[in-house]
């Protein structure tokens, strides 16, 4: 087990510049998520990390060795690839048990750790099959097992879940999730789905063009977002944004005034940061902030457009006047609210995220949620 | 019923006459191939086009020494040949197909540049080289130009193949501890059975059937591979077709069962390319 330190890491691919100044601490028995749309350099990030891919600037460090220059055989990681690369030509027991055989370890130790392996994954039966013969969750479950007999000090998983169905994605994540907290090894994962972030990680490295956005705990990206982009990408449906001006600032509060929004001056209570009075600005309103009819102090009055019933629940889709943006809210699931009709939704000031015209998020002052207390708790722990 | 499923049915029945038209031509050279090879002299000339009665096998008969020796011949000089085209053909495949290294491509034009040769421009050269070498009247005189020509292919074949196994394999294996030669064995060979099946069955064609080389370089009679010895039942003033196409069945035999055997992993092989 060990920690995992990257500092400065620059790539580039010729010219173009994948990977800009990553300074990420991954300590020991942390559950990283790496998440960021596709192309954010977030697989190439682990492939440096692995080994398979080398950097031109910045170092790395696993366990507190510097591995820059060290051949990815050496470097003590385990990984699990997208595509599971399993060799189709060996069974299951010879696939699980290669790297041991490739360097040559005892076969009764491989006898031992193959069995293992198989009792935690329940592979037990198929040790004899072929990987084409094993269904998706199967075929996981063996390059799982290729990782875990090898004891790697760190675990890294690039997109595993991504070709299984949604139903096994589940289940897997679930497992995955119980393989980190019986091996409490070190793992970092990476995905473009924010919930398989939000459930596993314990610590969120948020990457967009190349740059590290973020890195938190899961309901810290989600609270207290640094920027428009995390703030956009992580809930769903999205955050949606409307343009304000600040009309005056406290040390703890901004006053804002923003367009079909009532009423005319918000106090959002987050850190001013530099805002002063007559600068534009962008709020932020997650859909399942805003509540219909409901009796908070701000209010939003929209035109339905569509509204989307799911089951579960329901989204409204609208137009506000005065903004050119569409709003999304999030509605019971008994609710009815009629296309063409207008709605109003309310919702508490606090709820809302302030960021300037360059994306900055300001800190939010008053985000009272117990969960993130623990996390942030836990992460300082 | 879809129109997909109509329009296929309104051309089934002109689209199956000229399949069998097709199939008939392909196949009458080799009936009438066998058919001349059970023929004795007069019934070749009673009835040309096909098949007599009773067989005759006595033109097997007379072929069946020469051939034998013949096919031992070809045998000797094909296998060496597979042996040096394959494993040249794995390691060039393999370091073109999935390393990276400065000058790779213009490495791999150079390479693939000799397909362009006539092979028949190289005749005179080649045989120069391989009597300075003294390699005349030995096996190696056969065998190291055949692999010459075939290793071109065999690499351009092999490093297609390679390029489209999925990469995260060898990244798999390296990250496990695979070092370059364990890579090779135990990743790489095996994967690329089917795509060294397909060089194989072509290179066993091109030097199993080869006339022009072996009929230059090869002077003992005893030492002849198949191509030039069914040629030998041509006579000089007349020629005994029963005698000869006996001895192009019997040549052929070999060659057809070794494809019968392995044709699934052949298209197996190109399927990959």
């Amino acid at each position: 087990m060990a920690t995992v330190s990257l500092q400065n890491i620059d790539k580039f691919y010729g010219r173009v510049q994948v990977l800009q100044d990553i300074n990420v601490e991954i300590d020991d028995g942390d559950f990283a998520v790496i998440l960021g749309p596709s192309g954010c350099g977030k697989s190439t990030l682990l492939r440096v990390i692995a080994g398979l891919e080398e950097h031109q600037r910045g170092d790395i460090s696993i366990g507190g060795a510097v591995m820059n220059t060290t051949p990815a055989a050496e470097r003590g990681v385990g990984m699990l690839f997208q595509s599971y690369a399993l060799f189709p030509h060996l069974s299951v027991s010879k696939n699980i048990s290669f790297g041991m055989r490739m360097r040559g370890e005892s076969k009764a130790l491989i006898k031992e750790r193959v069995a293992n392996a198989a009792r935690i994954l329940k592979l037990e039966p198929y040790l004899d099959r072929l990987p084409k013969n094993l269904s998706g969750g199967q075929r996981q479950r063996v390059a799982i097992g290729r990782s875990i007999v090898r004891e790697p000090k760190v675990f890294l998983f690039d997109e595993p879940l991504s070709n299984l169905d949604a139903e096994l994605r589940v289940e897997m994540r679930l497992e995955l999730a119980k393989l980190h907290d019986s091996l409490a090894a070190t793992m970092i994962y990476v995905t473009h789905d924010q919930i398989e972030a939000m459930t596993l990680g314990t610590k969120i490295i948020v990457m967009h063009l190349g740059q590290v956005q973020q890195v938190g705990t899961p309901l810290q990206v989600y609270y207290q977002p640094a920027n428009r982009f995390v703030a956009g990408f992580i809930g769903s449906p999205r955050m949606q944004f409307l343009h304000g001006t600040v009309q005056g600032v406290t040390a703890e509060s901004v006053s804002v005034s923003v367009p079909g929004v009532a009423p005319g001056i918000i106090e959002v209570p987050c850190e001013p940061d530099g805002l002063k009075a007559g600068d534009e600005i962008e709020i932020g309103i997650r859909p399942e902030d805003l509540h219909y009819r409901g009796s908070e102090e701000v209010r939003i009055t929209g035109l339905t457009t569509v509204v989307e019933y799911m089951g579960h629940a329901s989204y409204w889709y609208g137009h506000i006047a005065q903004q050119e943006r569409e709003l999304v809210a999030h509605l019971h699931r008994a609710l009815r609210v009629d296309r063409g009709s207008e709605a109003t939704f309310t919702l508490n000031r606090a709820d809302l995220y302030l960021f300037d015209t360059e994306g900055r998020a300001r800190r939010r002052l008053q985000v009272d949620n117990e969960n993130l207390q623990t996390q942030l708790a836990a992460a300082i722990a | 019923m879809s129109t997909e499923f109509r329009a296929l049915k309104r051309y089934a029945v002109p689209q199956q006459f000229a399949l069998l038209i097709l199939a008939a031509l392909t196949w009458y050279p080799f009936l009438f191939l066998l058919a001349t090879s059970v023929k004795s002299p007069n019934q070749f000339f009673e009835n040309y086009w096909w098949f007599t009665f009773p067989f005759d096998w006595a033109n097997y008969a007379q072929v069946w020494p020469k051939v034998s020796v013949a096919i031992l011949n070809s045998a000797q000089y094909s296998f060496g040949t597979l042996v040096i085209v394959l494993i040249l053909s794995l390691l060039g495949g393999y370091t073109f197909g999935r390393m990276k290294f400065p000058g790779k491509n213009v490495a791999f034009l150079c390479v693939v540049a000799l397909l362009m040769i006539p092979g028949v421009l190289t005749l005179v050269p080649l045989f120069v080289e391989v009597k300075a070498l003294k390699l005349l009247g030995t096996p190696w005189a056969l065998i190291l130009p055949f692999a010459g020509f075939e290793i071109v292919i065999g690499i351009y074949i092999m490093r297609l193949f390679f390029e489209r196994l999925p990469g995260e394999l060898f990244q798999a294996a390296r990250i496990e501890g695979a070092n370059e030669v364990q890579l090779l064995l135990f990743v790489a060979l095996p994967l690329a059975l089917p795509g060294l099946g397909t060089v194989a069955i072509l290179d066993l064609l091109f030097t199993w059937n080869e006339l022009l080389w072996p009929l230059i370089t090869v002077g003992d009679a005893t030492k002849m591979p198949v191509a030039v010895a069914a040629l030998g039942f041509k006579g000089e003033h007349q020629v005994d077709y029963g005698a000869l196409f006996a001895a192009y069945v019997s040549v052929s035999i070999p060659l057809m069962v070794i494809f019968v055997a392995v044709v699934r992993k052949f298209i197996k092989g190109i399927e990959g390319i």
